[in-house]
């Protein structure tokens, strides 16, 4: 049940990314509200549950956006392993360390979809797109992440870890 | 305490299972890359899009005025650089305009200054520019660029461009002059009516820039809008140069003269070239 939860919420995430928070631009950027409710989930709950929920939440993403179905899956796997694994160690004193986090993700998230996108023969401007890309989105999300952040942070607090999935 | 009990505390077998859930979910995501390039997944992007876009497509019209309000707040730095750029480009405009408008203005000058020495071969003519001038009706004058280094002489008559009678000169410095204009109150011109009997008189200049001409015999037949020209006499100023004409006449059976307002051809307020006549001496 929660599981059915949890993916109806990233796909009803997706589908705001898609038609409403990508067109508050932030220079050619946009708020990344996929990203940011993965790497907060990730931040508060660790990394295992972080990067099943950024892959379901990629997947949604790519769907509703139309884009190569993966990459976005891909990216956020990527970072919200590197949040929930930071994560659990550097937080819990300063809230701007959320914030910090969220901003690097973001580029990270942002350079690793170019990258496979331009692997992928996507035509790429590295300087223009962390100049007018990369750096307002991590900017915008940094900010959204002092409101996302407490928000997954309270959330997690209040529910008991989900089922481990044994191998 | 709760930090410890967090299942971040790495130990080997949460390292592996996180290893191995990264792993697979990586080579899903790669598979599925894969899979999209060779376009086996489009049955199922399909289905997605059947979902989501009806959802996304309320959404999107249900949140325009939204983000058009955003589009206006965000583009507020952009107006504002276009806007400061469009006033450079409006100065930049303008200043080119005023150059335009000089130059079609000396051009006009030059023009009239031309016709008016073709038009009259007799006169020798410098040309000068007015660099200062008192027209506040006491003690009008101008001054021009040129002086005695020039050539020029006190009692040379000075005329537009157009040959409309300016004043004359005064006293000259080696490189300027000192122009009398007709409409000050020490300046008397002899003048002539150009009406059927052509009645002479003199044209004083009067206090506020205006020109009375207080002797015009009873019987002769003069009405506004009659040329004066310069007669000649007494050899001050050259025979023939336009002084204005008549605006107001004031006829009384009483009075042994007519008197009448003449206005002057020449816009003195206006005046930035002018003519010095430079062969034609009064006697001394």
């Amino acid at each position: 049940m929660r599981f059915v939860f949890g993916a109806a919420f990233m796909a009803v995430v997706a589908v705001l990314q898609v038609s409403v928070f990508s067109r508050f631009s932030v220079g050619s950027g946009a708020p990344q509200l996929v990203l940011l409710c993965v790497v907060a989930w990730s931040l508060a709950r660790g990394p295992v549950e972080g990067i099943f929920w950024g892959f379901c939440g990629g997947l949604f993403y790519d769907l509703a956006s139309g884009g190569p179905v993966g990459v976005s899956a891909l990216a956020l796997i990527l970072v919200a392993a590197v949040a929930g694994m930071v994560g659990g160690r550097a937080f819990g004193t300063n809230p701007l360390l959320p914030m910090f986090a969220m901003f690097v993700t973001t580029f990270v998230y942002v350079i690793v979809v170019s990258f496979v996108l331009a692997t992928l023969h996507y035509p790429t401007d590295w300087l223009a797109l962390i100049r007018t890309v990369a750096l307002p989105t991590a900017v915008a999300n940094a900010i959204l992440g002092l409101i996302v952040y407490p928000v997954f942070a309270f959330v997690a607090s209040h529910t008991s870890r989900q089922m481990r999935v044994e191998f | 305490m709760a930090r410890l009990q967090d299942a971040r505390v790495f130990d080997t077998s949460a390292l592996g299972r996180l290893l191995v859930w990264f792993g697979a979910l990586c080579a899903l995501s790669i598979s599925l890359i894969v899979l999209d390039q060779t376009h086996r997944l489009q049955p199922a992007e399909d289905v997605a899009s059947r979902a989501f876009t009806p959802v996304q497509s309320v959404l999107t019209k249900q949140t325009n005025g939204v983000f058009d309000l955003w589009a206006t707040l965000s583009q507020i730095a952009q107006l504002r650089d276009e806007n400061e750029r469009l006033r450079k480009e409006v100065a930049t405009l303008r200043a080119q305009d005023a150059d335009l408008n000089r130059v079609e203005a000396e051009n006009s000058t030059m023009r009239a200054q031309l016709k008016y020495a073709q038009a009259n071969p007799q006169f020798t003519l410098m040309p000068a520019s007015v660099i200062a001038k008192d027209l506040h009706g006491l003690d009008d004058y101008v001054e021009i660029d040129r002086g005695a280094l020039d050539g020029l002489q006190p009692q040379m008559t000075v005329v537009s461009p157009d040959g409309y009678l300016v004043g004359r000169i005064l006293r000259l410095t080696e490189h300027r002059a000192r122009v009398l204009i007709i409409t000050n109150p020490s300046s008397s011109v002899a003048a002539i009516i150009s009406s059927p009997d052509q009645p002479e008189d003199v044209v004083d200049g009067q206090v506020h820039g205006k020109l009375l001409m207080r002797n015009i015999p009873q019987a002769a037949k003069v009405k506004v809008g009659d040329d004066v020209l310069t007669s000649g006499l007494g050899a001050n100023f050259p025979k023939g140069i336009k002084i204005g004409q008549l605006a107001t006449l004031t006829n009384s059976d009483i009075q042994l003269f007519q008197q009448a307002e003449v206005a002057p051809y020449c816009d003195f307020g206006r005046l930035s070239d002018v003519e010095v006549i430079t062969n034609r001496l009064p006697p001394k």
